[in-house]
């Protein structure tokens, strides 16, 4: 049974007050979410307990803390339906695609290919494969998406069928306007033509079952911190099939087999692809996120961030001025609520709810050519993860309620 | 800084109002900036004639700080000329609109026009 007000307490942050009296209400958590207690002393419990360095130490704290480190690297693979191989750890979604890029990218996009990416594309997977394009002199291009956000899968269609098509990147829950893309559909005409697909992963991590082989893609990328977890960490996820398609992106310590002054050879799966002291503590911060989320169930947080969803589409739909941006059926979104305030800038918004203890993002949200292709200046958005509460929906409309006062709007 | 110091009277006004929003028709300089975190966009026209900022108009779709800002920036600097134009800074900005300070977040918003007249003025030869 999911109790949030029981798992509210699990998250230390929530009885901050801003502005002397006012609750936090944080309403940000698309942008990074908050930590559960435990998670920070699985983090503690490594650096006063077990801290060595990992692979190389022969020594009792060295063999604990290899121990826990490859320990957690299979609990997070596990928690996305991977095997332990095909997790290479990262930063962050953004370093996931951008070492994709160029572990596979590089070496797999050539004269005459097409590169394809979204319209609604987080600038993360949108910016590294134009710039490989560029660099490559191949044709860069993104799929339309319509008024209502959603992705024209027709236009996706027309793309592959000239069978120039070597990467389809996109993302699966949008950051901006909540749209649930339909993965496996992607990836079925996209492999039917021959592309591979690249999935940025970093909203939909937190809030739905996640099976990266159920999914079919090729690769998928994700950020600890927007799940629970620690910031610097994250995971790049990539078929097994793949893996002999890979050049390393990063040399040194740690990736290698031998190394002599004439040449050297690379490790094993999956090794070869993370160079150097991983940051191990971060790992197993990762890996109690997945916990705590497994405690839960992800289907139950799923249900409980649809049921958020449902209640801010139709709370914020009622505000005079307010307009909802994105699906405005709570089946084909997820995770947000953002939305345009007729005759007040969102940064105003923002500020202004912030003044009541509300905490949103207002701007474009790293989706410029989204933003530009809708008109729309700046949107405010609200976001939920398992912490948050109807209650705390009502304060935002509430709080924007002072925003009519303030600009008579 | 509590929110009501923000929004005042002044700003509000200002924003709801902002002084020479439009176009010139003849312009002799025109510059265009933008603030990459949210998407605010200013074009600035400027008619300069005889060393001075004759004329000004400005066209914006930021938010009130920096529609405010924008606005009061244009009245401190029509009729100067190119060399006291250079000289407007943030302190005076802040000092028109009633604020001690801004924070760090909103800084850009109160100096996205103020930015772009200095690049106008500083980059286009301007005689003074």
């Amino acid at each position: 049974m999911f109790d949030v007000q029981n798992i509210r307490k699990d998250f230390p942050i929530l009885v901050r007050k801003l502005h002397g009296s006012k609750q936090l209400v944080y309403l940000d958590s698309a942008a990074t979410s908050q930590k559960p207690q435990m998670m920070l002393d699985a983090m503690d419990e490594y650096y006063t307990q077990h801290n060595a360095n990992v692979h190389r130490g022969i020594h009792t704290l060295g063999n604990e803390s290899t121990s826990l480190f490859y320990k957690s690297r299979r609990k997070i693979a596990r928690f996305f339906g991977a095997d332990e191989h095909e997790l290479i750890l990262v930063r962050n979604t953004t370093e996931g695609i951008n070492a994709f890029a160029y572990m596979w990218g590089e070496r797999h996009i050539s004269d005459g290919d097409i590169v394809v990416s979204t319209e609604m594309e987080h600038h993360t997977n949108f910016v590294p494969w134009q710039q490989l394009a560029k660099q490559k002199h191949v044709t860069f291009t993104a799929v339309r998406v319509n008024e209502h956000g959603k992705l024209d899968l027709n236009h996706l269609e027309e793309l592959l069928k000239t069978k120039k098509v070597k990467l389809v990147a996109v993302v699966h829950v949008s950051n901006a306007i909540g749209t649930i893309n339909p993965i496996e559909q992607i990836v079925e005409v996209a492999h039917k033509y021959g592309a591979k697909i690249i999935v940025d992963g970093a909203q939909s991590a937190s809030h739905m079952p996640v099976d990266f082989h159920a999914l079919g893609c090729d690769a998928y990328a994700f950020s600890g911190h927007k799940m629970l977890g620690p910031m610097g960490i994250g995971g790049l996820l990539v078929r097994a099939e793949l893996f002999n398609e890979l050049q390393p992106y990063i040399f040194g310590g740690g990736m290698i087999d031998t190394v002599s002054v004439e040449e050297t050879t690379f490790a094993e799966l999956p090794d070869r692809f993370i160079a150097g002291t991983p940051d191990v503590a971060s790992t197993v911060g990762l890996a109690a996120a997945c916990e705590y989320l497994n405690s839960i169930g992800m289907k139950e947080v799923f249900y409980h961030d649809q049921k958020l969803v449902a209640y801010a589409l139709e709370k914020l739909s009622a505000i005079k001025n307010v307009k909802i941006v994105g699906p405005l059926d709570v089946r084909k979104r997820c995770g947000s609520v953002a939305f345009l305030y007729n005759g007040v800038h969102a940064h105003d918004v923002a500020q202004i709810l912030d003044s009541e203890g509300v905490a949103v993002r207002s701007g474009h949200h790293c989706t410029m050519p989204l933003h530009a292709k809708f008109e729309w200046v700046a949107t405010t958005r609200a976001s939920f993860n398992v912490y948050s509460t109807k209650q705390e929906i009502d304060v935002l409309v509430q709080a924007l309620q002072k925003v009519k006062e303030v600009f008579g709007k | 800084m509590i929110m009501s110091d923000l929004y005042q009277e002044i700003i509000l006004e200002h924003a709801r109002h902002p002084h020479h929003f439009g176009e010139l028709k003849n312009p002799t300089h025109t510059l265009k900036g933008a603030n990459a975190s949210c998407g605010d966009i200013v074009e600035l026209q400027l008619f300069v004639e005889k060393g001075k900022i004759q004329e000004i108009a400005w066209k914006g779709n930021g938010c009130a700080i920096s529609t405010a800002s924008s606005s009061i920036l244009s009245d401190l600097i029509k009729g100067k000329t190119i060399e006291q134009a250079k000289k407007v800074n943030i302190a005076d900005l802040l000092k028109e609109m009633g604020l001690k300070t801004i924070m760090p977040i909103r800084e850009k918003c109160l100096t996205l026009a103020l930015q772009t007249l200095q690049n106008l003025l500083y980059n286009s030869n301007l005689q003074a």
